[in-house]
């Protein structure tokens, strides 16, 4: 099991909401080995980044309830102290974000602020001036003596998510949690990005978990794929695996829903209804309303995780 | 109005708030029912009576009961702080939208007299447009109003300068909307809990502004029991009928603190900023 | 036949001063030398990243913004020029539909006088335009119950449905379609994309649809017009543009655009320098000199003209 470095055992999240306890999360297990990319994909509300904050235990506001086990490396992070989680962020596990401009401080010069993660391990200075450029250097950013003086908002999106990248690597961390990391870039930039990225992550033979809602992306870079719905996850496999034979009905109609073909060779499959909130957990399969293969057994029973074959997990009745 | 109920039970500005306010408002519009006398009734005791059972607050030096005189003194408070604000809002609000809406020259122009009004302070403004305009208590509620619109236009500037590319306010345009209806029917009604929040918040320096005016003698004349009028009377007697300073000042506290804790629940409740939950 | 917009040429010129007291102002060119001919009943797909120009264009065609140069005949009209009257004629051939679902209704009107405004603009009594309002929302899958809601009680696709709504009532020729379904969960999306394939053989509409997403044009569009740094770099159909990229831009665009097929991953094929503001200094330039991987003197020096290579398909470069 040496080779596994994040574990996620039946995790499960509730929100304290004015009408009860909303199930963010459900149920979800799964597991990163060393240097692959796994993508958690799924449409808004189905609690995948919920996933990834639970893990770096990031949340606002503490009116959540925790339950399941997420072992990084043979300790679990749910049990540790608040100051040895501090330790674990950003040294073994590194996070970045959607929008950089909220994660860089706009009042300290960018290059400053990646010197300032390396300092923290002890680094001089100077040599932290000198390996900042090479990082710059590294996620290919054009000039970096001259770019490690800018502030953030000098830099455009691409660049800013570079210097994340840069930031993140930095500290050579095991795991990298990306949530939406090239959503708000333009295409050109947004391939740039998740090459270096990858590349990155290969050279440091660092592992990825990928939040993202982009099957383009994750078809791109991804190893291993899982799908949530309403939050819970519905189908895991190896990447190739699921896009040739997704086996859950929900997976099946959200990859027939993507439009790549021309509507002279066809009209593309759409889901009837919406994602349900569930503010109370009943024995039912959550897809079941919108399911066109559900019948009473889905209604009422939720169904188990399962393994079809070696290494693809699915979620349903009738598999 | 649901909101407004749930918030007074989890908001404890807005539900003191409220209750101060309503004693306030309720106090001015039973005046007659509450104050035993008249205002300007004369001797109904000694003058300088100390407060006692019967006279509460005491009496003045024309033996004129001062609780009958804070009272019905509500209503000049209350009724210069609504008209000052109605003008204010009018007057900041249609000023407001039209510059940040046209911008360019008029907004460059608009915004300079405000900035202009806003670099003096107020009642020193209000002083020299009472100059002008004359003494009394219609003057000094223009005065207020001339002085302070400005707060209002600012805010306003910016939220329609933020909602008019809004793509509700585009599309409109694109189906021929008039200018006119963009800026009443589109944007206005999407600015009144902002504008709401600040009219509840600016009351309290509006009653504070025209109570000194009234203090400086600029305000209203004699025999009215406006509360800067009877603050200012009070400091020839300090000495020997202190209570004559003591109750218009806690009066007029009381008043100017509901507002302002009436304004900062109102904020909580109406400013989505802070209801993101 | 005659196209029913006519852009020949047009210019869009922003200008901004730096600070309060300085009189230097830079221009930026939002929109230039674009010409374009859109046919009645057709799809077409303005795509582009940020910068490109293709909302600008799209705000210059709903005369929301004046041109700076150039012509753009509507139905035969001339725009650039004209008259507040004249333009707000032009406007009746056209419909709008943004991108953010929450922001394109007026939160504080209920669903039904957001319908009904248009029609009630143009003089339509309030029972008609009831009316109307009813059938445009069965048009677009929704009931009558819809009508009395406020639009954040609705889901993010619901609203987009309104909007869809609201532009038909209008009964328009041409629908501009501002990344209609980018804010939109992929399963919605597919719905919606549906939807307005459906309207547009009922109607026979005219869309012009601006999007950064190559895989929602090649699903709806017929002819698809490529812009980068506020130029048209490249037009044609579908298939032309998308199998046989003449512009390297959109050689570049095509393969950055990650492939919902894990066999079939870029890779190599996906390195690009630059980033879309990445300009020569020289304004009369080309444009993609600074990223493009064919750049020659030539490019450095002058824009390439706008030439036809095969009937139908227009590419700006040189090399063609």
């Amino acid at each position: 099991m040496s080779d596994t470095i994040l574990r996620v055992e039946h995790l499960s999240v509730d929100y304290k909401i004015k009408a009860g306890w909303l199930s963010a999360v459900n149920d979800v297990s799964f597991s990163i080995d060393r240097g692959k990319v796994l993508a958690l994909v799924g449409e808004s509300g189905c609690g995948k980044s919920t996933v990834a904050h639970t893990i770096m235990r990031l949340s606002i506001d503490h009116n959540e309830r925790i339950g399941g086990n997420i072992f990084f490396e043979d300790r679990d992070l749910t049990k540790i102290s608040e100051a040895e989680m501090e330790k674990v962020r950003g040294k073994h596990i590194g996070m970045i974000f959607q929008n950089p401009l909220d994660s860089l401080n706009p009042v300290y010069r960018s290059g400053t602020q990646v010197a300032e993660a390396l300092r923290l391990d002890g680094m001089s200075k100077r040599e932290a001036r000198e390996r900042v450029i090479q990082l710059y250097r590294d996620v290919q950013i054009p000039n970096p003596e001259e770019r490690i003086e800018a502030f953030p908002h000098e830099l455009s999106g691409g660049m800013r998510q570079r210097v994340m990248i840069a930031m993140m690597l930095a500290r050579h961390p095991q795991l990298l949690i990306a949530d939406e990391p090239t959503t708000a870039l333009d295409v050109t930039v947004e391939a740039q990005v998740l090459n270096i990225m990858k590349e990155m992550c290969d050279k440091e033979n660092a592992s990825v978990l990928l939040i993202t809602h982009n099957f383009g992306i994750v078809a791109e870079i991804a190893d291993r794929i899982g799908i949530m719905y309403a939050g819970e996850l519905v189908e895991e496999g190896e990447v190739h695996e699921i896009f040739r034979n997704p086996v859950h009905p929900y997976s099946q109609a959200l990859l027939a829903a993507l439009p790549k073909i021309k509507k002279s060779e066809g009209t593309i499959r759409t889901i009837e209804g919406t994602v349900p909130r569930i503010l109370e957990k009943k024995p039912e399969c959550r897809f079941a309303n919108r399911c066109p293969y559900a019948d009473e057994t889905c209604r009422c029973s939720s169904p188990e995780a399962k393994f079809i074959e070696d290494g693809h997990m699915v979620r349903c009745h009738k598999r | 109005m649901k909101k407004f109920l749930y918030n007074l039970r989890h908001n404890r500005n807005l539900a003191i708030g409220t209750v101060m306010v309503l004693i306030v408002v309720l106090v001015a519009i039973f005046a007659d029912q509450i104050a035993p006398y008249s205002f300007d009734d004369s001797y109904v005791a000694p003058k300088f009576t100390k407060p006692c059972s019967e006279f509460p607050f005491g009496t003045d030096d024309f033996g004129r009961d001062m609780f009958s005189r804070i009272v019905y003194g509500s209503r000049i408070s209350l009724r210069v702080a609504l008209l000052a604000a109605v003008i204010e809002i009018c007057l900041g609000v249609s000023i407001g939208l039209l510059a940040g809406y046209y911008g360019g020259n008029l907004d460059r122009l608009l915004s300079f007299i405000g900035d202009l009004t806003w670099s003096m302070p107020p009642i020193i403004m209000s002083m020299a447009v009472i100059t002008v305009l004359g003494k009394g208590l219609t003057n000094v509620i223009i005065a207020i109003a001339i002085v302070s619109w400005a707060s209002y236009a600012r805010t306003v500037r910016a939220k329609t300068q933020s909602l008019k590319n809004m793509a509700f306010v585009e599309t409109g345009a694109a189906f021929n909307e008039t200018d006119f209806s963009l800026m009443v029917r589109y944007i206005l009604p999407n600015i009144v809990p902002t504008i709401i929040v600040l009219a509840s918040l600016s009351i309290p320096s509006t009653i504070m502004n025209t109570t000194a005016l009234s203090f400086l003698g600029l305000g209203s004349m004699p025999p009215s029991p406006d509360w800067g009028l009877l603050l200012s009377n009070s400091m020839s007697y300090i000495s020997i009928a202190p209570w004559l300073a003591i109750f218009p000042g806690v009066a007029l506290v009381f008043t100017v603190f509901a507002f302002n804790l009436f304004g900062e629940g109102l904020r909580d409740l109406l400013d989505p900023r802070l209801q993101s939950r | 036949m005659e196209p029913i917009i006519k852009i020949e040429g047009l210019n869009k010129q922003f200008s901004s001063s730096k600070g309060l007291f300085s009189r230097k102002k830079t221009y930026v060119n939002a929109v230039q030398d674009f010409s374009l001919d859109i046919y009645e009943g057709e799809i077409l797909g303005l795509i582009g990243e940020s910068g490109s120009g293709k909302t600008t264009l799209a705000r210059v065609l709903l005369g929301l913004t004046r041109s700076t140069g150039g012509s753009l005949k509507i139905g035969g009209a001339q725009m650039v020029g004209a008259g507040k009257a004249e333009i707000k004629k032009a406007r009746e051939n056209f419909a709008v539909v943004f991108q953010d679902p929450a922001s394109n209704l007026n939160p504080r009107q209920t669903v039904e006088s957001s319908i009904i405004r248009p029609l009630i603009i143009r003089g339509m009594s309030k029972e008609k335009a009831r009316e109307k309002a009813k059938q445009a929302l069965s048009s677009v899958q929704l009931d009558e119950s819809y009508l009395e809601s406020y639009p954040h009680q609705l889901s993010g696709g619901q609203q987009q449905r309104i909007a869809i709504a609201r532009a038909l009532v209008m009964e328009p020729k041409v629908m501009i379609l501002d990344e209609p379904t980018s804010a939109l969960d992929i399963s919605v999306q597919a719905q919606i994309l549906n939807l307005l394939l459906k309207l547009q053989k009922e109607y026979n509409l005219t869309y012009v649809i601006i999007t950064h997403d190559l895989n929602v044009i090649r699903y709806v569009s017929d002819r698809i017009a490529v812009m980068y740094m506020g130029r048209l770099v490249e037009y044609g159909t579908i298939d032309d543009v998308l199998e046989h990229p003449l512009h390297p831009y959109t050689d570049i665009l095509i393969h950055s655009v990650p492939v919902s097929d894990p066999d079939n991953r870029g890779g190599e094929k996906r390195k690009f320098p630059g980033e879309p503001g990445d300009v020569p200094e020289d304004p009369a330039a080309c444009r993609l000199a600074k990223r493009c991987p064919h750049v020659t003197e030539r490019c450095l020096k002058e824009t390439p003209p706008l030439k036809e290579v095969t009937p139908g398909h227009f590419a700006e470069c040189f090399l063609v």
